[in-house]
């Protein structure tokens, strides 16, 4: 391959249709409009010349992009020669993203995925996953690249960090139309990336377990319902939408609790003494808790608590059904 | 079965003129034989590679019960390691470094110190089982290693072997000296279950024939339903399988039978969810449990405990059934009665060995 030479090229010949390089952040570079304004391009773009079809940006889309919208006619490029080989164009391309500032999201499952096109996959494993600072695993790629392929909203949703690179990459998989409706419940909710995985986490069983489509789940009224109540804001929406997957994701644990809840509200115990059931009523660890600010607190609510250990009530919350050991 | 014998063997030096490389290199002729000096572990799985290793530590040993839950005190004789049947719930999955198959080689010294053991404590019965981190017979067809195990167990006072497997692979057990103190035991499901979840292994009709051809032979015979799992239909499923099995082979032939609820460290979920995608088994309603383990909510667990132990009641009220790891509280639902009543989990197997295969506590 020759050596590329700075010209001064006419924008008129750039073909601005071939996005073939083209990495999209999804995001506005403030700094880079501002430094633009103030001094022009410091460094040149870089073109490829293509013959007749005119000349493929390379690197620099956003500063040609200003240099377009303030009608300059001209800008001072690196041009690559024809004959050059688009895959070590794209390497190279793909060099200078990855010393630059931290990739976000989108960019970084652009960079993988044009990496799987023009780099030998030895290579992407040992070099190119640590530099994007993702595990050396084979695994690991194809997640990525199908991130890469899907529709913007998606890549400019993650590149935003509206929703978190682990959500992307899980949304990535699901059907367009469940990907939409999910997208949108994450960015109406705002909520932070743990919350998110369990969200999407429930949907995915919940419809796996029921044999229906995703989409069915987030469309389920109970979630639209809550989804759309105009006096919940967005931390009480989340964590409706919470509880509500939740019984629906462990529906005889929900109604379990009820149950509970139920059959303790039936013992009237006051404020002051509180059964808790062991995690999930697993085992045998009940506690009773007494609250009290002084002895004579504690002397009045003793007996209340004495009275609801012997009541049948205990039994049956306790759930003894088994017969007698 | 989609099983098929291993393609390539790996032999560390130490082990080369082992009985079970040689049983290996006259059953196997046309797998490829390495030996190497040393095998190392690997990430990388390959399903048609064995390796036979020296195994440095303990064979037997303790089944890894917890202290929460109830254990039947079953001990662990431990002969290699893996399995190529791709349930897609094995636990091996996150339990083992190594995930290719692995048979110990230094089989010598196996039956030395199991013999140690067993002389080391003359009035202990041991139930001793080799199916824990592999399936008992699933390489038998070429290493023929039952064919020196159960005979030396018919030579033991005070210890009983079971072989548990999900495989038709008997044949080998059909002329064998076995004196009443081998159990061949199934892994059984339902008929979905085994279809969805246990592609590699064999058919449900195929395991009971070879129950049936054992019983035949004179062998004690044990189930096991675990993991059990909860879906649309299993009543009729896990229902239809007791049908079949009661039907297939005589009720006083089965020493135990055990259930347990399908339960996983919290690991293997994500080696499942990328090995097996459309897989359902983790879409239960699973809660952590006491152990640190993923476990069906209890409620859950007690209903299907509950329905198989009425069912298998109704057909034989004497035969020793048991649930594996489970709490107090779980079998005073599903039984009627802790444990402890009955002296522990470990005396009703005992008292199980005695009534039914009319053997002793020594």
């Amino acid at each position: 391959m020759e050596d590329p030479s700075y010209r001064t090229v006419l924008l008129d010949l750039i073909n601005w249709k071939d996005e073939r390089f083209a990495i999209t952040s999804y995001l506005s570079s403030p700094l880079l409009d501002q430094s633009l304004e103030r001094w022009g391009m410091l460094a040149p773009p870089w073109l490829w010349d293509t013959g007749e079809a005119g000349c493929t940006i390379v690197d620099g889309f956003k500063r040609l992009a200003w240099a377009r919208d303030r009608r300059l006619s001209s800008a001072r490029c690196l041009v690559f020669p024809q004959e050059s080989d688009f895959q070590r164009l794209m390497l190279l391309r793909l060099e200078t993203k990855l010393c630059s500032l931290a990739l976000n999201v989108a960019e970084k499952a652009q960079v993988l995925a044009a990496l799987v096109r023009c780099a030998l996959s030895e290579n992407i494993l040992q070099e190119y996953l640590p530099r994007l600072h993702l595990p050396a695993r084979r695994e690991v790629i194809g997640p990525w690249c199908r991130l890469a392929a899907s529709p913007s909203r998606l890549l400019q949703s993650a590149a935003l960090g509206t929703v978190c690179e682990r959500a992307a990459l899980v949304l990535a998989d699901w059907e367009d139309d469940a990907r939409n409706e999910g997208l949108a419940i994450l960015e109406q909710l705002r909520c932070s990336a743990s919350i998110q995985m369990e969200i999407l986490e429930h949907v995915s069983e919940i419809a796996l377990r029921e044999g229906k489509p995703k989409v069915t789940v987030l469309t389920d009224p109970t979630v639209t319902g809550l989804l759309q109540d105009r006096h919940s804001n967005h931390r009480q929406k989340t964590q409706a939408l919470r509880t509500a997957l939740t019984r629906m994701r462990f529906p005889r644990l929900a109604a379990r609790e009820m149950e509970f809840r139920e059959t303790l509200a039936r013992a009237n115990l006051p404020g002051s003494i509180r059964l808790l059931p062991p995690p999930a009523f697993e085992g045998d660890g009940w506690q009773l808790t007494l609250s009290f600010s002084n002895p004579h607190e504690l002397r009045r609510v003793l007996p209340k608590a004495t009275a609801f250990a012997s009541s049948p009530l205990l039994e049956e919350i306790l759930g003894k059904k088994g017969g007698s050991s | 079965m989609r099983c098929t014998p291993p393609r390539k063997i790996i032999v560390e030096a130490s082990v080369a003129q082992d009985p079970s490389v040689a049983a290996l290199r006259a059953n196997l002729p046309s797998a490829e034989f390495e030996v190497v000096d040393e095998v190392h572990d690997t990430l990388s799985h390959d399903a048609g590679l064995l390796e036979v290793v020296r195994f440095r530590g303990r064979f037997l040993r303790p089944c890894p019960g917890t202290r929460r839950y109830h254990c039947c005190g079953y001990r662990i004789l431990h002969f290699g390691t893996g399995c190529s049947l791709g349930c897609t719930y094995c636990i091996l999955q996150a339990y083992l470094n190594n995930p290719n198959l692995r048979l110990f080689g230094n089989t010598d010294d196996l039956f030395r110190d199991l013999q140690q053991d067993l002389l080391a404590s003359p009035h202990t019965l041991f139930r001793i089982g080799t199916g824990e981190f592999t399936d008992s017979l699933l390489l038998d067809p070429w290493t023929g290693f039952s064919r020196r195990l159960v005979p030396f167990f018919a030579r033991q006072t005070n210890a009983i072997l079971e072989l548990k497997t999900k495989t038709d692979f008997v044949k080998n057990l059909e002329d064998l000296h076995h004196r009443g103190r081998t159990i061949v035991a199934w892994s059984l499901n339902g008929a979905s279950v085994v279809r969805g979840e246990e592609y590699g292994a064999a058919t449900l009709q195929r395991r009971l024939e070879a129950a049936r051809s054992c019983a035949q032979w004179g062998y004690h015979l044990a189930f096991h339903f675990d993991p059990m799992l909860d879906y649309p239909g299993w009543r009729e499923e896990y229902g239809e399988v007791l049908n079949r099995l009661f039907d297939t082979v005589p009720s006083e032939r089965i020493v135990w039978i055990s259930l347990g609820a399908f339960r996983f460290m919290p690991q293997l979920k994500a080696t499942i969810q990328e090995r097996y995608p459309r897989s359902p088994i983790l879409c239960g309603e699973f809660i952590k449990g006491l152990d640190g383990k993923m476990r069906y909510f209890r409620d859950i667990r007690v209903e299907l405990y509950r329905y198989m132990v009425e069912r298998i009641r109704n057909v034989d009220p004497t035969l020793c059934v048991y649930l594996c790891m489970e709490a107090t509280d779980i079998w005073q639902e599903a039984f009627g009665f802790s444990p402890e009543r009955k002296g522990g989990v470990p005396a009703m197997l005992d008292r199980a060995v005695r009534e039914r295969m009319g053997i002793e506590k020594p």
